[in-house]
């Protein structure tokens, strides 16, 4: 396994909030502890604080989660809302690892490795667990110029072992489901417009059928239309039993797919902070039914 | 086309008997006489002798089919330790193995002549900066693939000629100009003659020194892809030094951060860029961004 193992070793005591910040309130699942968890739970995050040591201007130690635990069952759809700055995608980069945990836990229950706490796992499991079992789905499609829309979502395929003709009948199948031109399936997305790459970034992500979906506001460039499209693809997803966690703005797209939601709040004037400038702590708290 | 149950067997031996195709720990070299004091020092220069260390304390692991990226300042030791771990330079301190080699037998580093040559000339290839460092510019190209070969151990005049127009149509160059000199070649060709060179052994290990850099953005793009093709059609681990961060994230799976001479941190690649914890780090994405 990779050196150093577990990074929050040499990290101990420095900025860590564990236990000591704002209590959790009413979580969908309950924050529990790791052996009396459900079995069913398939993320279970425990005190997960991320804040941002700054030294480029001056010192700032920045938060943007604070103590911050749920669970989330298996098939389960985790919407999570929350005004701007929240920490939302903080907390689904947490969670993919692009962000590394300050502290606390994230446990997944990998179908590979068995429990595995993504929060500091080494960066090789990580890798394998991105290419089979993890997909997320970012605001904006980033991918490498002068790459085929087709190769582009068929590349996902490549490490799971698939041929490259296998490959990309199976992402002409799901580009053709999400309605994307059959003249456009050569074309680089870099061209497309701002609708079409988002339905190419779904692709990405969904033609690996990722037993844990990460989204990132996938609707947002959407027309209505589309939108349709794009729910039906993700209630279909959830049918074959992937776990999805997704940021959504559309309060109707998230009625319409989410089994629980997670609100994420800035608390001001939070006690205990010692840090200097924004100091911000999150709470979580149900969705008003 | 491989089946179903294939493809399981192979993803999950991929994962359980992973071992590093490269182990490096320790690695240090310098410049200079050397005394006790250098053994717990601060900087890069030894205040006792005035020695001046290149890398200090470098250890990481590289392993099959994955890109590494190394990204760091000039004069940060890249290049150095690339040139220790080819036996170009010798290290001064440290432990390089190849578990595969002979059932990973000790330190390489500290190997005999002929043993490195061995393994330099079966298991490794190297793309330099500098076109002058890796090609023979009064040897015609097809005379330098054919160098390496016979390095490797292949004698037959025929084998050779046919491996090297295959080459040179690998990396795309002109068929009629195999036996030209590379002098008369632009920067862009003598880089991808080189790559041709390097790849002539079939290694599974290449050492890629800022292969893009000096070339315009089109030639840059081009070679970018055929590392690209490279890794995914040959599984060919790479170690990848750039100072160009668009290049490591459109490469790199995992990047390595040097300054002044040490390994300052290493992680997922889009963990380094977006959440770049050492000071050094945090100004060099910034810096680029």
């Amino acid at each position: 396994m990779g050196r150093g193992g577990c990074y929050k070793d040499r990290q101990a005591g420095s900025h860590c909030y564990e236990g000591m910040g704002i209590p959790v309130t009413a979580l969908p699942g309950g924050s529990k502890g790791r052996d009396k968890k459900e079995e069913e739970a398939i993320l279970s995050l425990e005190s997960v604080t991320k804040s941002f040591h700054l030294t480029l201007t001056r010192t700032i130690e920045l938060y943007a989660l604070r103590d911050l635990s749920f669970t989330v069952g298996r098939g389960e759809f985790l919407g999570i809302t929350g005004p701007s700055g929240a920490g939302k995608s903080s907390l689904l980069k947490c969670i993919y690892r692009t962000y590394r945990p300050t502290c606390g836990h994230i446990w997944y229950e990998s179908a590979r490795y068995g429990s595995v706490d993504l929060a500091c796992a080494p960066e090789r499991q990580i890798i394998h667990l991105r290419a089979g079992e993890i997909g997320y789905v970012s605001q904006f499609l980033k991918v490498i110029p002068r790459v085929a829309a087709v190769d582009v979502v068929a590349e996902r395929l490549i490490p799971g072992g698939y041929s490259w003709p296998e490959a990309r009948r199976k992402a002409i199948e799901l580009l053709t489901r999400l309605h994307i031109p059959p003249e456009l399936w050569d074309a680089c997305p870099a061209t497309f417009s701002g609708g079409e790459q988002q339905r190419v970034n779904l692709a990405r992500a969904f033609i690996t059928r990722p037993r844990l979906l990460l989204l990132d506001e996938p609707t947002a460039s959407l027309d209505s239309a589309m939108k349709g499209h794009v729910i039906e693809i993700i209630k279909e997803i959830k049918k074959n039993g992937t776990t999805m966690v997704g940021i959504f703005h559309d309060r109707e797209v998230m009625d319409r797919v989410a089994d629980n939601v997670l609100e994420l709040n800035i608390v001001k004037g939070c006690s205990g902070s010692k840090a200097e400038g924004r100091a911000a702590g999150r709470e979580a708290a149900p969705w008003p039914q | 086309m491989m089946n179903q149950a294939g493809r399981a067997i192979a993803a999950v031996s991929a994962i359980n008997e992973e071992q590093p195709l490269l182990a490096v720990s320790g690695l240090g070299k310098r410049y200079g006489p050397g005394c006790p004091a250098c053994l717990d020092l601060q900087g890069q220069r030894c205040p006792q002798c005035g020695s001046l260390w290149a890398c200090y304390d470098i250890s990481f692991d590289l392993y099959p089919g994955e890109i590494l990226g190394l990204v760091g300042e000039s004069g940060s030791g890249k290049s150095t330790l690339l040139r220790c771990l080819y036996f170009e330079e010798e290290a001064t301190t440290g432990i390089m193995t190849i578990p595969s080699y002979q059932g990973g037998p000790a330190n390489l580093l500290a190997a005999s002549a002929q043993q490195q040559r061995y393994i330099r000339n079966h298991m490794m290839g190297m793309v330099f900066q500098n076109p002058w460092l890796g090609l023979r510019m009064h040897v015609s190209g097809g005379g330098n693939i054919a160098e390496k070969l016979l390095a490797a151990g292949v004698y037959h005049v025929g084998r050779i000629r046919t491996r090297a127009a295959e080459l040179w149509r690998q990396v795309e160059m002109p068929l009629p100009r195999l036996d030209e000199y590379p002098q008369n070649f632009s920067g862009g060709m003598q880089q991808r003659v080189q790559i041709a060179k390097a790849l002539a052994n079939k290694p599974p290990l290449l050492l890629l020194d800022e292969v893009t850099t000096g070339l315009d953005l089109s030639v840059q793009a081009r070679v970018l892809d055929l590392v690209r093709q490279i890794q995914r059609e040959l599984g060919v681990a790479m170690l990848l030094v750039s100072h160009d961060l668009a290049v490591i994230r459109m490469l790199a799976d995992r990047t390595m951060v040097m300054h002044q001479g040490r390994l300052v941190e290493q992680g997922l690649t889009d963990q380094v860029l977006e959440d770049p914890e050492h000071p050094y780090t945090q100004l060099l994405v910034r810096s680029l961004l």
